[in-house]
């Protein structure tokens, strides 16, 4: 199982999934205790206008900051949206997730051979991880995680009483703009390296078997950080086992994201027999 | 009929049918649900076509089991459904996706998995959405008033001795179905925006459920006919074109009733007081 990382593109891809394995873990705790799952989904997806606009104005290099631009904006948008009266949360989400995939969708499909790009976003290029690209995600990674530990008491009073949180005087718009603009920081990172539908999984999954082991938050945060980081390595070196000795190609972010439901699945049957055990 | 002619038909169809069914999915605030049912059909998609299945067929009988999971989750009495639903729908794409790249040349079959090709629509494809649409017609046409019953006062509708597990399994049955027929025109990604855009223009119209259906009725048909056009025009993806239309149709309903609305507030208020 070591085997595989001494070629230097598995080291980097195993570097790059044991950051974001861990960073969305920490981040994915937030999204698990504020059920903001399906803004999570949205934020994914909207990203991807970013992705095609960037790479069509400057190429390569300006994939990273046209989805800081589209994450960033969709952070302001949800968070306005979600507080408009006339509109449900979850409709608005619904509609700006596809209007935004949609639109990336539209400008990619101007360029010909488009479906290569569209399969590159969706899958990421985990085994393409340049050194450049892996010091963009730790830089992410420091800024989401210094913002999450310098804002730790408003956005835990926020989570646990909303309403006591404003009367102790934070700004409960700002709070909410803070948290998505994290999480929309954690999506960018992760995007061209792992794709969108490993980056949902990853900010979902660990956090949410990490609630189903423990009830305690000191408890909960490093165990989705250090769930997420095995699931990246194990589902890396499943991928790389299955088409190297068996000849059978499997999507490395896909086995990561299977290998993390699995530990779920564990996770959740553990919790019933430990339930069941305790009434009895 | 040329292929532009039969992509016009699909559209115009998907959307009417879409259109109808979604005012009850925004109503019953389902949208997440549905985002969640379109991503786990997707490994149905990807399973017909690994064994050679009908695309209807191998789809549509995923999308049974994906309805019972759904219902299974909903009706669990722990908090945490929309953890669960992003858990679903993670695990059902993951496995479409890992499905799909154990194949040769997968980079095409996903985009028209996704995303979808309506431009290569045939005959069959269009008589399978407009049978939905008969079904969804059914169904509103049996149990419209109660599906709007359930929608408002789901207590007093089961107190009424009805069994709201009924309605459910019928409504998410029909959506699942037009999920499956909107996948070869739209694909699975942006099958959602078939069946919710629509209604979320309406409810910004009206609060009045014949009309809100009309109206989103009317948007939906309108966005696929003007993005079919568009796209062959521009030469830009007809799923995307289709869904970009109706959600700038949804940015503009949204600023027009926000300044009416704000203009109206402002008036009134001397009057009020």
């Amino acid at each position: 199982m070591i085997a595989p990382f001494t070629q230097p593109f598995m080291a980097r891809a195993l570097a790059e999934l044991i950051v974001l394995g861990a960073l969305a873990g920490t981040v994915g705790v937030l999204i698990l205790l504020r059920r903001l799952a399906f803004m999570t989904d949205a934020l994914t997806h909207t990203v991807f206008p970013g992705v095609a606009g960037g790479y069509l104005l400057a190429g390569e290099g300006g994939v990273f900051w046209g989805a800081l631009a589209a994450g960033l904006l969709t952070a302001v948008l949800l968070t306005l949206l979600t507080r408009h009266r006339a509109v449900a949360e979850d409709t608005a989400l619904a509609v700006l997730l596809t209007t935004f995939f949609a639109t990336g969708v539209v400008l990619v499909s101007r360029e010909s051979g488009y479906t290569t790009d569209l399969t590159a976003f969706l899958f990421g290029r985990i085994l393409t991880v340049t050194g450049q690209q892996l010091t963009q995600t730790l830089a992410v990674a420091v800024v989401a995680l210094v913002a999450l530990v310098f804002l730790r008491r408003p956005l835990l009073a926020r989570t646990f009483d909303p309403g006591g949180a404003e009367a102790a005087g934070h700004r409960i718009g700002l709070l909410d703009l803070a948290v998505n603009a994290i999480v929309a920081l954690v999506v960018v990172a992760s995007v061209r390296a792992v794709g969108t539908v490993l980056v949902i999984a990853l900010l979902i999954v660990p956090a949410a078997t990490a609630r189903a082991l423990s009830d305690r938050l000191a408890v909960i945060v490093p165990l989705a950080a250090l769930l997420g980081a095995t699931a990246g390595w194990a589902g890396l070196a499943v991928s790389y086992d299955a088409s190297v000795r068996h000849g059978l190609r499997l999507a490395s972010g896909g086995t990561v994201v299977l290998v993390l439901v699995g530990l779920h699945l564990i996770a959740l049957v553990g919790r019933r027999l430990r339930l069941t055990r305790g009434t009895a | 009929m040329t292929a532009v002619d039969r992509a016009v038909t699909e559209a115009v169809l998907l959307g009417a049918t879409g259109g109808l069914i979604s005012v009850r999915i925004v109503l019953l605030r389902l949208p997440f649900f549905t985002l969640a049912m379109t991503h786990a059909t997707f490994p149905g998609v990807v399973l017909a076509a690994v064994f050679g299945l009908d695309l209807y067929v191998g789809a549509g009988l995923f999308g049974v089991l994906v309805v019972a999971g759904v219902l299974a989750l909903a009706h669990r009495r722990e908090q945490d459904t929309t953890t669960a639903i992003g858990v679903v729908l993670s695990a059902g794409f993951a496995l479409g996706v890992v499905l799909l790249s154990a194949r040769n040349g997968f980079s095409k079959d996903l985009t028209a998995y996704t995303v979808g090709q309506i431009l290569t629509v045939g005959d069959g494809d269009l008589a399978a959405v407009a049978a939905t649409g008969v079904l969804v017609v059914a169904l509103l046409g049996v149990a419209g008033r109660r599906l709007t019953f359930r929608a408002f006062d789901p207590d007093g509708y089961a107190a009424a001795g009805h069994r709201p597990a009924v309605i459910d399994v019928a409504l998410l049955l029909t959506v699942e179905a037009v999920i499956v027929v909107a996948v070869p025109a739209v694909g699975a990604i942006l099958a959602v925006a078939v069946l919710v855009t629509p209604a979320a223009i309406a409810r910004l119209w009206t609060r009045r459920v014949p009309a809100m259906t009309a109206v989103a009725v009317a948007a939906g048909a309108g966005s696929g006919l003007a993005g079919v056009l568009l796209s062959s025009v521009y030469d830009v993806a007809a799923g995307g074109a289709v869904t970009v239309v109706a959600g700038a149709a949804f940015a503009f309903s949204l600023t027009v009733t926000t300044a009416w609305r704000a203009l109206r507030g402002t008036v009134s208020v001397p009057r009020g007081t």
